[in-house]
């Protein structure tokens, strides 16, 4: 499969095999927007909103360590920012699901990847749906 | 006319003027032995089999089934409700902190009561949630999140006292409604997730005064105690928030208890944990325990045994019993001797790789590949858990009929993949220990079925699935008519024969049906009410294995008869 990866103006380009046809291998590159956490998709001022937010809005019944660590890898690792962002504003806060708007959701979901390690970077994560579930959540290089 | 006019008691608030109405008194004689049309506490009867006596709507005629009514509620998360009926009048709870009365044969809303919470209210686990409140004379009795036991005037919903029963700051408050019975108001407890210490408490339903508190989890020197390993914290957990049974013969109350505080043994250290995950029976009037049954020792995954003990009579091997039955989050159900609290039989409901089996004495065989030890924190190593930790089934209640023999309930097959994690302690949060994620069980395309066991053999007598596969969500109700009636996560409502599993009606709602179905007569004719769109945990957890949509919006409640 060919992936191209858009990373803060950068575009990366990588070629892999389609088919294999009577013996010809025939190459193919596929132009498909998909992002990773990786590249630096939010900045720190809004993880430092997300981090009020969650003191405000989360801390009565959540730790941050909950969502850190091995809790958070094994929840998170494959799956996508979006996936991420629709459970936390669909779900939480437990007692009124759905009350925080796009934004406020969009800097939680900052906080959490900043507390995992992820790098900031220069353009906020933003609050639509179908970009977010094009940013994959992939685990930090070690 | 109905005027709409406010009082305010203190820092609450009535909604609404009650119609002249003449109460006839809810008698302790009525709750003992309801009448057919009654439904007058959580599963109806005692002995919590949620089954009713009705025919009205039956095989023959229940496709007919039209709405009267549909009510929007405010909750919209992990709402639970079973209404009660009483004078015509029908009561409905939401852990936003109301009770909303409907006069049944108008859809009219006749009154609202609106508690005032503390501002720190969320530190109570009952927040939020609230699944509904009881009845005795001319009064409702309502365990409020903030730890209070609330009597309200039942034709008008003004408050007529309150006492404190504990201390929501450390977590705990009421999230279930009360047993009534013997002039007393029996109340369990929530905040088993706040690192709580379980409890249960009976408070005297005339003065409110509080007569006994008898603890779950031990302090030093106390029974159970050697089965705690040292740590920095006490026992904690062993909560109490479903149903409580009573056998009025005996005495004696059926309780369930909670995971303990943490989750994972890995941290807690090793031991049995009692009274955790155990089924408890006490004597009403001292609420001394007269033996006690655990389920699941030495948890590592929140394997809560809190759900109800349905007291029925049962010959099994040719001997006549009077048991109890228990399902839980296990894959398995158990079958107990309700006297001597002795494990008769076990049988599996759904799927689960963690017991494989029970000795004679009822202890639950582990999976030895299954249990932790200290290395495995923080070590990346994943364990495959079935079930999940929201359970084969949850607070869908199951219903038994005494026509067909058969105990129905709502079955989820799921599992989750584990890894035991360090962390630390902090009073008022959820202190686990492990990491989860959901997944399918498997070899299952589908995660629910609606099943009938026969407690008897422990065999299936039949299963129902939906073709989505969705998670089953609503509470069992069995009737004379013929019928057993479920719901699902994706908003099926249905009916079908309660002899053969044959679907006979099925309706799709607003949201998940989260509630109990409850049916009850009002000047002669039936009704079914259920409440849906609750979005409770086998909603939210179970949602992503069949693709289910959860809708957003909030819950209501919906009502159900045949045309005149």
């Amino acid at each position: 499969m060919a992936r191209l990866l858009k990373s803060a103006g950068r575009v990366r380009l990588v070629v892999a095999f389609v088919s294999l046809l009577g013996g010809v291998c025939s190459l193919q590159v596929l132009a498909l927007q998909v992002g990773s956490v990786l590249d630096g998709v939010f900045t720190v001022s809004q993880a430092d909103e997300g981090s009020q937010i969650f003191s405000n809005a989360c801390s009565s019944c959540h730790d941050s360590d909950e969502f850190t660590g091995g809790r958070f890898r094994l929840r998170w690792l494959g799956e996508s920012v979006g996936d991420l962002f629709d459970t936390i504003s669909t779900l939480m806060p437990e007692s009124d699901p759905g009350s925080l708007n796009p934004r406020e959701y969009s800097a939680l979901v900052a906080h959490l990847l900043l507390l995992n390690g992820y790098p900031t970077g220069d353009v906020p994560l933003p609050t639509n749906l179908r970009e977010l579930r094009d940013i994959q959540i992939e685990s930090l290089p070690r | 006319m109905l005027i709409c006019c406010c009082f305010i008691q203190d820092k609450n608030v009535v909604f609404g003027q009650a119609p002249e109405m003449i109460w006839e008194p809810v008698t302790p004689e009525r709750l003992l032995n309801p009448e057919q049309g009654d439904w007058m506490s959580y599963r109806r009867t005692y002995d919590v089999t949620g089954f009713s006596p009705l025919t009205e709507i039956n095989r023959s005629n229940v496709d007919d089934l039209r709405l009267v009514w549909s009510y929007s509620m405010r909750d919209n998360s992990r709402w639970v409700p079973t209404p009660i009926v009483a004078n015509g009048l029908m009561y409905v709870a939401e852990g936003s902190g109301r009770i909303t009365a409907f006069h049944v044969e108008s859809g009219e809303v006749t009154w609202v009561h609106q508690r005032s919470y503390p501002d720190d209210i969320e530190q109570s686990q009952a927040y939020g949630r609230h699944r509904g409140v009881s009845l005795l004379g001319d009064t409702i009795y309502w365990g409020t999140a903030d730890a209070a036991l609330v009597a309200l005037d039942a034709a008008t919903g003004e408050q007529r006292w309150e006492v404190d029963t504990g201390d929501h700051q450390s977590g705990l408050g009421h999230s279930h409604p009360a047993l009534v019975a013997e002039g007393k108001v029996v109340l369990g407890f929530a905040g088993g997730d706040r690192g709580a210490r379980g409890a249960i408490t009976a408070h005297d339903a005339q003065t409110g005064e509080r007569l006994w508190i008898t603890y779950t989890v031990p302090a030093p020197g106390e029974p159970g105690y050697d089965t705690w390993a040292e740590h920095d914290i006490p026992p904690l957990g062993g909560l109490t928030w479903n149903t409580i049974s009573y056998d009025p013969d005996l005495g004696w109350l059926y309780v369930g208890t909670g995971q303990p505080t943490p989750w994972a043994s890995t941290l807690r250290g090793p031991g049995d944990s009692l009274y955790t995950n155990s089924i408890l029976a006490l004597d009403i009037d001292t609420g001394e325990l007269q033996w006690h049954f655990q389920v699941v020792p030495s948890d590592n995954w929140d394997l809560d045994a809190t759900y109800e003990s349905m007291l029925v009579d049962l010959t099994i091997g040719g001997v006549a019993h009077k048991a109890l039955i228990q399902t839980s989050k296990i894959g398995w159900g158990v079958v107990l001797d309700r006297v001597t609290g002795r494990f008769l039989k076990a049988f599996r409901t759904g799927y689960d790789n963690l017991i494989t089996g029970w000795t004679d004495s009822g202890s639950p065989i582990f999976n030895p590949s299954q249990i932790p030890s200290v290395e495995d924190v923080d070590s990346d190593k994943v364990f495959e858990v079935c079930p999940h930790y929201h359970g084969a089934r949850n607070l869908n209640s199951p219903s038994f009929s005494p026509t067909t023999g058969l105990y129905y309930v709502g079955i989820n097959n799921s599992c989750m993949d584990v890894m035991f994690v360090s962390e630390d302690y902090t009073p008022g949060k959820s202190y686990r220990g492990i990491a989860s994620r959901v997944k399918r069980a498997p070899g299952y395309d589908y995660v629910g079925e609606f099943v009938a066991f026969d407690p008897v053999t422990g065999q299936r007598a039949w299963e129902y699935r939906s073709e989505s596969g969705a998670a089953m969500t609503a509470a069992a109700l069995s009737t004379s008519g013929g019928l057993v009636f479920g719901g699902t996560a994706d908003r099926r409502f249905f009916a079908l024969n309660n002899e053969t599993g044959t679907l006979l009606w099925e309706t799709r709602l607003n949201g998940d049906v989260s509630g109990a179905p409850v049916t009850f007569t009002i000047n002669g004719k039936q009704y079914l009410a259920v409440g849906a769109g609750g979005r409770i945990g086998q909603t939210t957890s179970y949602a992503e294995l069949t693709d289910t949509t959860i809708a957003p919006g909030s819950g209501v409640i919906w009502v159900f008869a045949l045309p005149d």
